[in-house]
């Protein structure tokens, strides 16, 4: 900084000290940005020549700021401005690290659309990858707490207030499964490594006029499994629009707010539908998904059917789960998958969904003179902890594996 | 500016036609929450119109007009200022929410201004005595709260209220401390302080002044806070809310300015160029030398100039 002579310094200090002082109000009101702008101007003259004014604003401004001992060391010292400055290098440091990941960040994009590439691979399964299904771009999460959710397909007025409601009570599930596993000493919801399958949720607004579906997942690493695992039978093929699956047929990493499930697809299976010869598991393990499908306006015949795609999200297979019933929250966890519907309907599998079973709950809202509706939202921790969000805004929570349920009025 | 003790003339002065409307006095009163404290509409307006007969400039309203008026009415803390209020009046509700609100963050506060735990809690609760009002006038006891006028935040303004309790009481401590406390404390081994650098020609002194009297406010503001304070670009930056830069550059281009103003005005009083560099010298003080930079740069640089005037 340049130097001021010596008289300056000398006549700037040997002015009058102006008086009545500042008081409280102003000050405050100064620090704090909301005076007057000529009053203001009448501060600022005020204490440009009064000394133990701007001792007091000082104090002021130093803890006021979030970190009140360091801002006020700093009022008090000016460090050398000659030699190298920790602060100086602190002040761009933010800056540095925010180049940093920039360019991390478009490293791995462009990686991730090379086709083929091991990165774009990884990348696409990382924890919490997104992927769209249709042609428009994803809506942002509803919250923080539900990161990985995303809309498929812009919202239309009249399907605001069900979004909003299955967003809420996808929060509430997972704020009560973050509890649960908090119990437990469970920090993830994402299957580890002794865990190598795959967490797949959906979540769908009731009534939609539009064919949508919003899912979520989680990923796992790649599973050692063999490659024997049998194929799942598909009760009826899913239609496919284009719109609907231009998005990933083009090539691009899987857009929906999918999680893959590296375990259930072999690598036979990769090797049989690709065409090529099986790559090493850990680097092909496909994604395996789960959502419903709710379409009350072209498709009967799949309405409220729980699909599954093995391959990333190419392409889908309706899963038989049970008659009669629409299927409105699926849920996956490893080889698990639970699904719900209308009317309380809420069924189960251990093994990737070939063989379903019910889950009491509906009996156990009627035993206890309580309307379940229809499961909007479910999440488990685990095989036996689980939380069920349904349309009459009741929480349930099971801990034994749906044997028996809680219910907590929202 | 001590709005609190001068603010009896003006008050004074408010004509009866300057009173608040009656659609802005429930606006503001329904805003303020002061119903909540037992504080009526019309109590609450007799606040407002003192607090704006305090501030605003003139012993009217009529020249302002009555928008000027509402806006300042609706630009104050009307929340803080109901429940300070409504404390400073001994109302009973009021008190526990300014305690669940504020004590702590005055603790807090008095923590970090004095960063000692048994004098801070002095601190605070000095000013927390101050503030229900242990004093009284007349039978009636005083708050502290009552002079909160909503220009801040009420949080703000406790924070002022303990800075200024702060440096009061520091000042007074200071003055109090004898000449032996003072020979312990190594203070009469300080160095001389150095001969003022001002000239025995008033000249240099004239024009000085009046290159000073050049500068605006919110300037002379800058060159206080970081030659005479020693406060570092952040710490003003964050007193003027501007950015640090900014300071940077302003401080640059006034020290300029200010400097060849100063030498214009001397050769206009007949200095010559020797004179001048003679007057503004720098002190040596002033200068960071990087004694180590200087000596290597010596070797290519046979002479170095420090004149003020050369650099113009």
């Amino acid at each position: 900084m340049r130097e001021l002579p010596r008289i300056a310094r000398d006549r700037l200090a040997a002015g009058p000290v102006p008086t009545p002082h500042l008081d409280a109000n102003l000050i405050s009101g100064f620090v704090g940005q909301s005076l007057l702008p000529d009053e203001r101007q009448r501060v600022i003259a005020h204490l440009a020549t009064c000394e133990q004014c701007r001792a007091e604003v000082r104090l002021v401004v130093a803890v006021t700021q979030p970190d009140a001992r360091g801002a006020r060391a700093n009022a008090e010292a000016r460090p050398s401005p000659q030699g190298f400055s920790w602060q100086r290098w602190l002040r761009w440091q933010p800056v540095t690290a925010a180049l940093a990941v920039a360019v991390i960040a478009v490293f791995v994009v462009v990686s991730a659309r090379r086709p083929g590439s091991r990165l774009s691979y990884r990348s696409a399964n990382s924890p919490v990858a997104m992927v769209s299904k249709s042609a428009p771009p994803p809506s942002p999460a509803p919250s923080a707490g539900n990161a990985a959710l995303r809309l498929q397909t812009p919202p239309s007025p009249g399907e605001a207030k069900h979004k909003v409601e299955a967003a809420a009570a996808s929060n509430q599930t997972a704020a009560a499964a973050r509890r649960i596993q908090e119990k437990q000493g469970v920090h993830q919801v994402a299957p580890n490594a002794d865990s190598p399958e795959l967490i797949s949720g959906n979540l769908t607004a009731p009534k939609v006029e539009q064919a949508e579906a919003r899912e979520f997942e989680i990923a796992a690493p790649p599973p050692p499994r063999p490659a024997s695992v049998p194929a799942p039978k598909p009760a009826a093929a899913a239609p496919q629009s284009a719109a609907e699956r231009v998005g990933i047929q083009a090539g691009a990493a899987p857009a929906r707010g999918v999680a893959r499930a590296p375990g259930v697809m072999s690598v036979g299976d990769f090797a049989a539908k690709s065409g090529a010869s099986p790559p090493s598991v850990s680097a092909l393990a496909p994604a395996v998904r789960w959502e419903t499908k709710v379409d009350t306006a072209g498709a009967p015949v799949d309405q409220g059917a729980v699909e599954r795609s093995v391959d990333g999200g190419r392409t889908w297979q309706c899963v038989q789960v049970a008659d009669g019933v629409t299927f409105r929250a699926v849920f996956a966890l490893g080889r698990n998958v639970w699904a719900g519907g209308t009317a309380g309907a809420f069924y189960h599998s251990s093994d990737g969904g070939e063989h379903w079973s019910s889950i009491p709950l509906a009996a156990t809202a009627t035993a206890v003179g309580t309307s379940v509706g229809d499961i909007v939202s479910l999440q488990f921790a685990d095989a036996t902890h689980g939380v069920v969000s349904t349309s009459t805004g009741v929480t349930w929570t099971t801990s034994d594996g749906g044997q028996t349920w809680q219910q907590t009025q929202n | 500016m001590n709005s609190t003790e001068t603010s009896t003339t003006t008050e004074a002065a408010l004509s009866s036609e300057a009173r608040l409307p009656d659609a802005l006095r429930d606006e503001l009163w329904r805003r303020s929450g002061a119903a909540d404290f037992g504080v009526d509409a019309a109590e609450f307006a007799s606040i407002l119109e003192q607090i704006a007969a305090r501030y605003l400039p003139g012993a009217g309203w009529s020249s302002l007009g009555a928008a000027a008026v509402a806006d300042f009415c609706r630009s104050l803390r009307l929340q803080d200022l109901a429940l300070a209020r409504a404390c400073a009046a001994g109302h009973e509700a009021a008190w526990n929410a300014f305690l669940i609100r504020y004590r702590q963050g005055l603790a807090r506060t008095a923590l970090a201004i004095v960063r000692e735990e048994s004098a801070a809690r002095e601190l605070a609760d000095s000013v927390y005595a101050e503030l229900y009002g242990l004093e009284s006038r007349d039978g009636q006891r005083i708050s502290k709260l009552a002079h909160y006028d909503g220009r801040g935040s009420l949080e703000g303004w406790l924070r002022s209220v303990l800075a200024h309790e702060f440096t009061d009481r520091h000042r007074r401590e200071h003055r109090l401390v004898s000449l032996d406390e003072q020979v312990e404390a190594g203070r009469d081994f300080r160095a001389a302080e150095a001969e003022s650098s001002a000239s025995p020609d008033p000249r240099v002194e004239a024009a000085t002044d009046e290159a000073l009297a050049a500068v605006s406010a919110e300037e002379r503001l800058l060159l206080a806070s970081y030659y005479l304070d020693g406060q570092t670009l952040g710490a003003i930056a964050a007193l003027l809310g501007v950015h640090e830069s900014t300071v940077s550059r302003r401080l640059d281009r006034i020290v300029r300015a200010l400097t060849k103003d100063v030498v214009k005005r001397l050769r206009q009083r007949g200095f010559s160029r020797d004179q001048v560099r003679e007057a503004l010298k720098v002190d040596v003080r002033d200068l960071a030398v990087d004694v180590r930079r200087q000596l290597r740069g010596a070797r290519d640089e046979p002479r170095t100039v420090l004149s003020t005037e050369s650099k113009e």
